[in-house]
């Protein structure tokens, strides 16, 4: 093959690798989007019930930081994507909304705002600025309901997996018996 | 032997003295020169002029420049250039041409290589906004007027509970203690009692048990 084949070639994959870069990222130039699951539950100490079930994941975090509820109620849940042009508002059923606002986008980690609201008033009661991540959840209080407190839980996307390389497990081998030893008689080993 | 005899041998008497001819002719000119003395001394003048020759193209060959020489026998010699398209044009058809079955196969392995990268890298890139690995508080903050304070729980992988503890009732508590105080001072006026003092009430947050 020619040296100008050789060139031709090179070009060729550079032009093929650079189309790859590309195209993904005229998507990512568009106005940015991220999914998020929310989902609105009320924890209270009416009855045991964790509904669904597998809120019995959120009852373990919060009995370890001493939160003594024994019933946990998913309200409504939901798949919502955030554009940064357009928040995303849940209302609350205790008189409150939440808005969730797309801040920013740095280095693929999007900063997420979580604004609890007084409806009508629209009054500020907290923002919380989080990065979200493959994993973990925000469990924001926001406020009394019903006899219970009401807790906004943004979670991940549903596709989003924590990566996990490596299965860390790992268990010792139980230790190998030792041979009993007999004492020696002390005349045999100190003079 | 004359003259007339000696012309035939001339022209090739240069010939011999550059070495150009054939070994017979030239073994023929050595005999001729061992008996002939014009001939030999007109190959002596012919040597001597050449040598005169040689070191005079010598002598100018040193004090040519030869410094560029390279670069305008190039210029002289390259065609002009032609454009980068056709220049891709051209080698793509050499290519296709010369190396058809190569070109076929690699073309081949490059698309199925293609097919197989992009999905697998878009499959194993993290959809936007997931690059970090866990999810991670950055600030929490409450108006004053809302009465409330944030508590910042972190647990494990990532989890955090924000809790906002209700104050407002501090407050309250705090008018009426002052209120209370103030009817007490009143009451000291109308009744003078000894003043008991009282454990300030702790009340327990609102917001959550903590």
């Amino acid at each position: 093959m020619t040296i100008a084949a050789g060139r031709a070639a090179g070009f060729l994959g550079a032009a093929i690798f650079f189309v790859t870069l590309w195209v993904p990222g005229l998507a990512l130039a568009d106005d940015p989007v991220v999914q998020v699951r929310t989902q609105v539950v009320l924890a209270s100490n009416q009855g045991s019930t964790v509904d669904p079930p597998d809120l019995d994941g959120m009852r373990k975090q919060f009995s370890q930081k001493g939160f003594a509820f024994t019933s946990y109620q998913r309200l409504s849940g939901d798949q919502i994507a955030i554009h940064k042009s357009k928040p995303a508002e849940i209302t609350l059923p205790n008189q409150r909304s939440a808005t969730i606002r797309l801040a920013d986008i740095k280095r693929g980690t999007a900063f997420v705002e979580v604004i609890i609201s007084q409806l009508p008033s629209n009054v500020v009661i907290s923002s919380t600025v989080l990065t979200l991540g493959r994993e973990g959840s925000l469990f924001q209080h926001a406020g009394d309901y019903n006899g219970g407190q009401l807790i906004l839980v943004i979670s991940p996307d549903e596709k989003v997996k924590p990566r996990r390389l490596i299965p860390m497990t790992w268990h010792a081998d139980a230790a190998l018996p030792r041979p009993e030893m007999e004492p020696c008689p002390e005349s045999a080993c100190c003079p | 032997m004359t003259p007339t005899d000696c012309q035939s041998w001339f022209p090739s008497l240069s010939a011999f003295i550059d070495g150009e001819l054939a070994p017979a002719r030239r073994v023929q000119i050595e005999h001729h020169l061992a008996t002939c003395r014009d001939c030999s001394a007109r190959v002596s003048d012919l040597r001597a002029t050449s040598g005169m020759v040689r070191i005079g193209m010598e002598m100018r060959a040193d004090e040519a420049d030869f410094s560029d020489f390279f670069d305008k026998v190039l210029a002289k010699i390259e065609p002009h250039r032609v454009p980068l398209w056709e220049r891709w044009k051209l080698t793509l058809s050499e290519l296709f041409a010369y190396h058809r079955g190569a070109m076929i196969s690699s073309l081949a392995t490059a698309a199925v290589a293609v097919l197989i990268a992009v999905p697998i890298a878009l499959r194993s890139r993290p959809p936007t906004g997931y690059a970090s690995a866990q999810l991670s508080v950055q600030r929490v903050s409450t108006e004053p007027e809302a009465h409330v304070a944030p508590v910042v729980m972190k647990g494990d992988k990532g989890n955090t509970i924000i809790w906002l503890v209700n104050h407002r009732h501090v407050l309250d508590s705090a008018a009426q203690a002052a209120q209370a105080n103030e009817n007490h001072n009143e009451n000291l006026d109308s009744q003078p009692e000894p003043i008991q003092k009282q454990p300030l009430k702790q009340q327990r947050p609102r917001g959550g048990e903590l």
